[in-house]
């Protein structure tokens, strides 16, 4: 049986990927209840630069520092502030030790406020994902082209085709950087936090809750437990509670290995193209790749 | 976000034993054991009326009266209140709503008769008055057996103030004798306790003379940022099953 070769070179298989890799935008979301407080994030995800190289031995498309752009990307803390209250001391103590009489608390609020902030870090952390992917060779019937003839089907671009799909050998999501506005970010929590519960009441009674609660930088920073390193708070609630990098991975490697293909050849391939006449469709049969370090080469039977 | 806030906590600014209101509170020793018949008044009317028995049957030293809780009782409740506490016991009225107007009394079961021992118009020997002031100012307490006076001074709530902030649950204490006060001044931390131990009968009345509405808690959360230069953190390692 005849055989056909087509080749792409190491450059313009980075074209393709540059093209394929333009297409791909996706949103994430998710929540937790952490106990003290809740989070949730809203994230659009798309993928820009990175570095792919072929390789032999074993055949593998390597993909390096691929950016993953997380932009909007806004995190929504919630809180329950303790109670406000006053009194509660010990006013007739006991002369043998403890308490004869304590006053009643009288809380400020009617119940423990739970109160919400949403802060919007979109764009301020920084993500790279590298991988290793086999070419992976699939057919797919189109169910569209039920009922047409091979050359309906290619007028009507509704024809079976031969597909290459990069399937994840391995995928490394790494966090570059977290902005240095992310701190200062989370420094307005606070006075947010404040007006949300406060808003609309004088400054003096802000101030005063504030300083009957210990501070709402120490309140706050205990609820979060935001560690010294706010960068790994961030990764930690993100990437580890949230699990926000777990879902970009699992994404991509789905997407990659089974949604899109990064190439696909038609069946019947048009081998003469219309013009004045119709178009000479071949069919093919038993596609397979070969990765050397300068070239992908696809091979098929035809006839 | 739906949060009801003790306005009136936030807003009152005169206190007094005669009118308790928000955040103050007196506590009364029982002077014997016996059956009192407690009244409370809005204005000079009756609204409500509780029994309180203090025996040797019970133990426990100290029964808490929250007195706005009358005013809203339904009319099938009236009178059907009754506390219960130990020989010498104290009783601790407050008033959790600040509703103005509200008068208590106690009446001690003698003989067939009432006597009353108790009325928060004139508080008398041994007992306590308790205020809490939120709003930073200056204020000014009177006694009604004397003719000085006493300043106070609540402080605006600031960062610094915070290392004193233990001394929330120690109430800066004032005697009320015959001369009236034994202070002439006194500095507060706001929501600290002030607290008037009277020696002779009296009243108290304190009220706010100039608020302070200068100052700015700006407490921070100071975050530390250990990173000195880019050093990629690994966040998912993805191996496929398949493979």
């Amino acid at each position: 049986m005849p055989q056909i070769n087509l080749a792409a070179s190491e450059n313009a298989f980075r074209a393709i990927f540059d093209a394929y890799r333009d297409t791909i935008n996706f949103s994430a979301s998710n929540a937790g209840d952490f106990g003290p407080f809740s989070a949730a994030y809203s994230a659009g995800i798309r993928l820009e630069g990175g570095t792919v190289d072929l390789e032999n031995s074993p055949d593998q498309v390597k993909i390096s520092e691929l950016d993953v752009v997380i932009d909007p990307l806004s995190l929504t803390l919630g809180i329950d502030i303790p109670s406000v209250c006053v009194g509660g001391f010990c006013i007739v103590p006991n002369p043998f030790g403890g308490c004869l009489v304590r006053l009643p608390r009288i809380c400020l609020f009617e119940a423990d406020p739970d109160i919400s902030t949403t802060i919007d870090l979109g764009g301020l952390i920084e993500s790279e994902i590298s991988g290793a992917f086999d070419m992976k060779v699939s057919y797919f019937n189109n169910p569209d082209r039920a009922g047409l003839t091979d050359h309906q089907a290619h007028f009507a671009a509704k024809t079976n085709e031969w597909q290459l799909k990069l399937d994840p050998r391995w995928l490394d999501i790494d966090l570059i950087d977290i902005s240095d506005t992310v701190g200062n970010i989370l420094d307005s929590v606070i006075d947010n936090l404040v007006d949300g519960l406060l808003g609309g009441l004088p400054g003096w009674v802000k101030d005063a809750v504030r300083w009957i609660l210990g501070g709402m930088a120490d309140l706050i920073r205990g609820i979060l437990d935001l560690a010294d390193d706010v960068d790994e708070w961030l990764s930690n609630l993100l990437g580890t509670s949230l699990g926000l990098f777990d879902f970009i991975a699992t994404w991509v490697a789905d997407y990659f290995a089974n949604r899109e293909p990064v190439f696909s050849i038609e069946d019947p391939y048009p081998v003469i193209k219309a013009g004045s006449l119709i178009p000479v469709l071949i069919p093919i049969k038993n596609l397979s790749t070969d990765i050397t370090d300068v070239e992908l080469v696809v091979s098929a039977d035809i006839g | 976000m739906a949060i009801k806030i003790n306005k009136t906590a936030f807003s009152h600014t005169s206190f007094s034993n005669e009118d308790l209101g928000s955040l103050s509170y007196i506590v009364h020793q029982l002077p014997k054991k016996g059956y009192y018949n407690g009244k409370i008044y809005q204005g000079k009317k009756v609204i409500d009326h509780f029994e309180l028995t203090c025996s040797d049957e019970f133990k426990t030293r100290q029964v808490d009266i929250d007195i706005c809780s009358f005013r809203n009782t339904p009319i099938s409740e009236k009178g059907k209140s009754g506390f219960k506490v130990g020989p010498e016991g104290y009783v601790v009225f407050f008033n959790s709503q600040g509703t103005s107007g509200l008068r208590v009394r106690l009446d001690l079961l003698e003989k067939e008769k009432f006597r009353n021992t108790f009325d928060n118009t004139k508080l008398g020997k041994g007992d306590l008055l308790v205020f809490t002031l939120l709003r930073p100012g200056s204020y000014r307490a009177l006694a009604s057996n004397a003719r000085s006076g006493l300043n106070l001074e609540v402080q605006y709530p600031t960062e610094k103030l915070l290392t004193r902030r233990q001394d929330l649950n120690k109430p800066v204490e004032i005697e009320v004798g015959k001369k009236g006060f034994n202070i002439n001044s006194a500095k507060l931390l706001p929501g600290q306790g002030l607290l008037f131990r009277f020696q002779e009968p009296s009243s108290v009345i304190t009220r706010l003379a100039k608020p302070v509405d200068e100052g700015k808690f700006n407490d921070k959360l100071k975050l530390v940022r250990k990173k000195s230069k880019k050093k990629p953190r690994r966040q998912v390692h993805w191996v496929n099953p398949r493979k």
